[in-house]
């Protein structure tokens, strides 16, 4: 790879953290592991390299070591390649190669506070090489800034955090919480000290209590993968994500919020320091009440250094059935049917966009799987619904159409056919009173696709370079990601929606009692975007609390690295956050998520029905 | 034939044959297209004569055309000619039976007419290719005269419908001789198979081969599990045997396109006007064609009754063929009297659709990959 299109490459990594779980089962960087900051992860690692390559940052001692640390064993390559579609072994070859002979520009001077923080979390637990520190002063938001810190503290408990804010406030730095590195909306960029939780590694299971103690440096997909195995499931969002840090931002929403709840509602207890260095447990007597909201923009109320949150057991006649619709009407309408009955562990009504963009084992193949959807089968959004035998029973009963387990893994392990024609021919001339994606519903379906298609995961892996379909083959063969209960319980291929271009997620929180509203909400938004020049679609729609309100996201998309799309990409950002103002002055039971943000401790009937507290 | 004849639709299915047929006799033609998959009106126009062996005795006039585009897409120069073009076979349409189609379908059909009205104003004989299908759900025997069916099976038909009101409203208003030509099922040559659409009677078949070979692959490449499902099974010939009945009760009324543009350009030709059914008066049975498919596509086990057979097998051929089974229960006579009386004067009939007749139509279809390996 030449030195500019590994720059460029590098650049476009969109710090969605995959590199950092083993959520391919093929383990995880031996570098990373090792020295823990982000920028020894191969997502810090190809933010060094894009400052390097493009001569942005000079060469230091830190980046030295980093670059030496990778030994190139190319475990990232596939990792990297099946979510986002990049290279970064071939970026990190060309690193070390632009490296060989480079002379790295002197140390700084050690601060007082470096000095003492080192005092505080151990030498090597704080970085302020500015080489190394690069890979925490950016991120793919249009609105953020290049911001460098000070330095970098990976603390290793509460006390540790504590110490690390008092010695911050006393020298008039200031702080920011990270988890390992992973931004993406420009909120944790800081001059001062960024506190890496990426340590706090603890996860104790107490299953008589079904509960799970969870530090803030374990992530989503590691609480939720070993919960599993233990025979339980979390309420977990990305698999990426730390899962304190979720908690902390917005409160946790998946499909299984349905069921699930979101907020407090599967929190038993948390840690935290708070803005002063005290430490504090939610259960404790006298501490902050985080469980009330209030409609205003608000500083976290500490840093969460680990929460006790609830297990639920997984039953063995769990699955998944989609029941496809060409509206968003009435696919909201069947959703929150479901829910206010309270069929179904996890519901979600999914736009073609996300259908796509997760199912597809390359970018290549996903704009003509969505054109498949919408043209040839005629649907827009597919409801998802998760549960046991019973939930999917009465699911399928209330359903105009139903795609079973068996016909969606015959679909989603035939793309390949069918974006070479394979159901075409056989679904155009079909066609009369109903649509297509009704031909396709209806038992035995299952069996003439999966001929027709002549599925095999096989197939799916040809899609991908050829020197990394066996990593796609061995994932494909140790995962089903056909499987919809497995694909929405780890999540691992929803991070692909970086792909596609850097993802500026808009969520609101909209009432369900009218689903033409949804569609009003759903209107503004291409409206904005179309305006702006700028491509989006809805995401996904999740009902929770019996139906009565829905959790909606809907997404922007666009080249982080190209200025252009990024001023357009920031004007539309700001013409939405004014339209969903507009929409929330008409009916403020539509609350944007900006106004949850570090209130996400909140109960979720405090922030749904705000205009119901007493005033 | 001194005076242009404009055919539109001309590097479609009835207009591409009758295009290829008018040029072939030496008639000045202006051939009205669309550009597609990159290639111009005109490269299209050349493929098609190449895929027809027709070659041009007079060059046609190539018009890039659109009849949903305001002036048909036109440069003033073209609409002028157009303007000046006295004969007109009109057989450019949508032939969807969606329901999700139905705007565009009417648009076409029935705008795009209106359209090509609009630019046509030295035109003193219209042709509008119709369909005998435009009878919509009428009962009892169709006659060769203006229709007015109680509904219909689909947008095409009622758009077809519509469209010979439309053009018999406008032609009369401007003192327009009008052929209104409605043909049945239209399959390939009957001599070489050759087609350019693989709709109507094709896509049935084209469903059961599909299963066929689908079940076949599965039982001789996957161990058969998937066509245990369905309760198919492979004899030791490899013929498939698919457990399910089409309904009968009625028959399919089958032409080819020979036929179709000989009998089309003779009445063009006699100056005749009025409605003519250019239909087989000897339709074929579904039975019949159950017997083609397993004599010569190795199918068994298809039964034809009032009453369909439950099971997985029976409902997906229902839902992907359940389109077209108006057509099979049609128990209609299409009345044709006007038609044999101008056509059997000059010896032109329509032939009996045999099995070999069948058998040529499909192979064609199957060695063209149902249409995919023709560009035109």
């Amino acid at each position: 790879m030449k030195r500019e299109n590994a720059a460029r490459e590098a650049s476009g990594c969109r710090h969605y953290a995959m590199c950092k779980i083993d959520y391919a089962g093929t383990g995880l960087c031996p570098s990373g592991r090792r020295n823990l900051f982000v920028s020894y992860w191969p997502q810090g690692l190809m933010d060094i390299s894009a400052g390097v390559l493009s001569g942005r940052i000079p060469v230091t001692r830190g980046i030295l070591h980093a670059a030496a640390e990778c030994d190139l064993c190319g475990l990232c390559q596939g990792q990297c390649n099946f979510i986002t579609g990049l290279r970064p072994l071939d970026v990190f070859r060309e690193l070390k190669s632009f490296l060989l002979d480079a002379v790295p520009v002197e140390d700084p001077e050690e601060s007082p506070l470096v000095k003492e923080l080192r005092g505080i979390v151990g030498e090597r637990h704080v970085i302020d090489d500015q080489g190394l520190l690069y890979a925490y002063a950016n991120d793919p938001c249009p609105v953020s800034r290049e911001t460098m810190p000070l330095c970098a503290v990976l603390p290793q408990d509460a006390d540790q955090v504590s110490r690390v804010v008092r010695a911050c406030l006393a020298a008039g730095f200031p702080w920011a919480v990270r988890g390992n590195g992973s931004s993406v909306m420009g909120f944790v960029l800081s001059p001062g000290v960024i506190v890496d939780t990426a340590r706090m590694k603890r996860l104790d299971f107490d299953e008589g209590n079904r509960a799970v103690t969870v530090g803030a440096g374990i992530s989503a997909f590691q609480v939720q993968k070993e919960a599993a195995s233990r025979g339980f499931r979390v309420n977990a969002a990305e698999p990426a994500a730390l899962y304190c840090a979720n908690l902390m931002c917005s409160g946790i929403f998946s499909l299984f919020s349905s069921s699930l709840g979101t907020g407090a509602d599967n929190i038993i207890d948390a840690k935290f320091v708070d803005g002063e260095g005290r430490v504090f447990t939610l259960s404790e007597r006298g501490a902050p009440n985080l469980f009330g909201f209030a409609k205003e923009d608000r500083p976290p109320p500490g840093i969460c250094t680990e929460a006790v949150v609830r297990l639920y057991p997984v039953e063995d006649d769990e699955s998944g059935l989609a029941v496809p619709f060409h509206d968003l009407p009435s696919a909201v309408s069947y959703a929150a049917a479901l829910n206010r009955r309270g069929i179904g562990l996890g519901i979600g009504v999914l736009g073609v966009e996300y259908l796509g963009t997760f199912t597809t084992p390359t970018a290549k193949e996903a704009w003509p799987f969505r054109d498949f959807l919408r043209d040839t089968l005629g649907l827009e959004y597919m409801v998802v619904v998760l549960g046991n035998s019973d939930h999917l029973g009465a699911a399928a009963e209330a359903a105009p159409f139903v795609y079973g387990q068996e016909l969606m893994s015959a679909i989603l392990r035939g793309i390949p056919g069918i974006i070479h024609g394979g159901l075409e021919g056989i679904l155009e001339g079909a066609e009369g009173n109903r649509r297509p994606y009704e031909i396709l519903a209806g038992e035995g379906m299952e069996h003439l696709v999966g001929a027709l298609l002549d599925a095999s995961g096989g197939d799916l892996a040809g899609c991908a370079d050829p020197d990394l379909a066996d990593f796609y083959r061995g994932f494909y063969q140790r995962n089903d990601l056909t499987d919809m209960l497995f694909l929405n319980t780890f999540r691992s291929v929803s991070s692909r929606m970086g792909r596609e271009g850097h993802v500026v997620a808009f969520i609101l929180y909209v009432p369900l009692d009218r689903p033409s509203l949804v569609e009003t909400v759903h209107r503004e938004f291409v409206r904005v975007a179309e305006a702006h020049g700028v491509r989006g679609d809805f995401g996904f729609l999740t009902p929770i609390d019996h139906g009565a309100m829905g959790v909606l996201e809907w997404d922007m998309y666009g080249d982080h690295t190209d200025p252009g799309e990024m001023q357009a990409m920031a004007g539309a950002m700001g013409a939405a956050g004014a339209m969903i103002e507009g929409l929330s002055a008409r009916d403020p039971r539509i609350l944007w998520i900006r106004y949850v943000f570090n209130q996400g401790f909140s109960r979720k009937e405090s922030f749904l029905y705000h205009g119901a507290a007493l005033r | 034939m001194d005076e242009p004849v404009l055919v539109t639709g001309s590097t479609g299915f009835l207009g591409g044959f009758i295009a290829a047929e008018l040029v072939r006799r030496g008639v000045r033609t202006v051939l009205a297209a669309r550009p597609s998959g990159g290639r111009s009106p005109g490269e299209r126009v050349s493929r098609l004569f190449r895929f027809l062996g027709a070659a041009p005795e007079t060059e046609p006039v190539i018009l890039p055309m659109d009849l949903l585009e305001p002036g048909l897409g036109l440069s003033s120069s073209e609409r002028e000619l157009l303007a000046g073009v006295p004969s007109v076979i009109h057989c450019a349409a949508d032939t969807s039976f969606a329901l999700r189609k139905e705007a565009q379908v009417r648009a076409t059909n029935l705008d795009g007419l209106e359209n090509l009205f609009s630019s046509i104003s030295g035109c003193r004989r219209f042709c509008q290719m119709s369909t005998a299908y435009s009878a919509g759900t009428l009962t009892g025997r169709i006659m060769e005269e203006p229709l007015d069916p109680p509904g219909f099976n689909n947008p095409y038909e009622e758009s077809k419908n519509l469209a010979e009101k439309l053009a018999s409203d406008i032609c009369e208003a401007r003192g327009t001789e009008l052929v209104i030509l409605r043909p049945s099922i239209t399959c390939g040559h009957s001599v070489t198979g050759r087609s350019l659409r693989f709709n109507a009677l094709y896509y049935p078949v084209r469903t059961l081969i599909l299963l066929r070979d689908s079940m076949r692959r599965d039982i001789l490449q996957k161990g058969g599990r998937r066509a245990d499902a369905m309760g198919v099974s492979m004899d030791p010939l490899g013929r498939v045997e698919l457990p399910v009945n089409l309904p009968g009760g009625g028959a399919l009324n089958l032409i080819n396109i020979d036929y179709l543009v000989e009998a089309a350009l003779a009445v063009f030709q006699s100056g005749g006007t009025g409605v003519f059914h250019l239909v087989n008066p000897r339709p074929s049975s579904v039975e019949e064609v159950t017997d083609y498919l397993f004599r010569y596509y190795g199918i068994s086990g298809i039964g034809v009754s009032g009453e369909l057979r439950r099971g997985p097998l029976q409902a997906l051929v229902n839902r992907y063929m359940e389109v077209y089974y108006p057509y099979f229960q049609d128990p209609r006579v299409f009345d044709c009297t006007a038609a044999e009386k101008l056509l059997a004067g000059i010896g032109i009939s329509c032939p009996v659709f045999t099995g070999e007749v069948f058998r040529r139509c499909i192979d064609f279809a199957l060695g063209c990959g149902w249409g995919e390996d023709l560009v035109i």
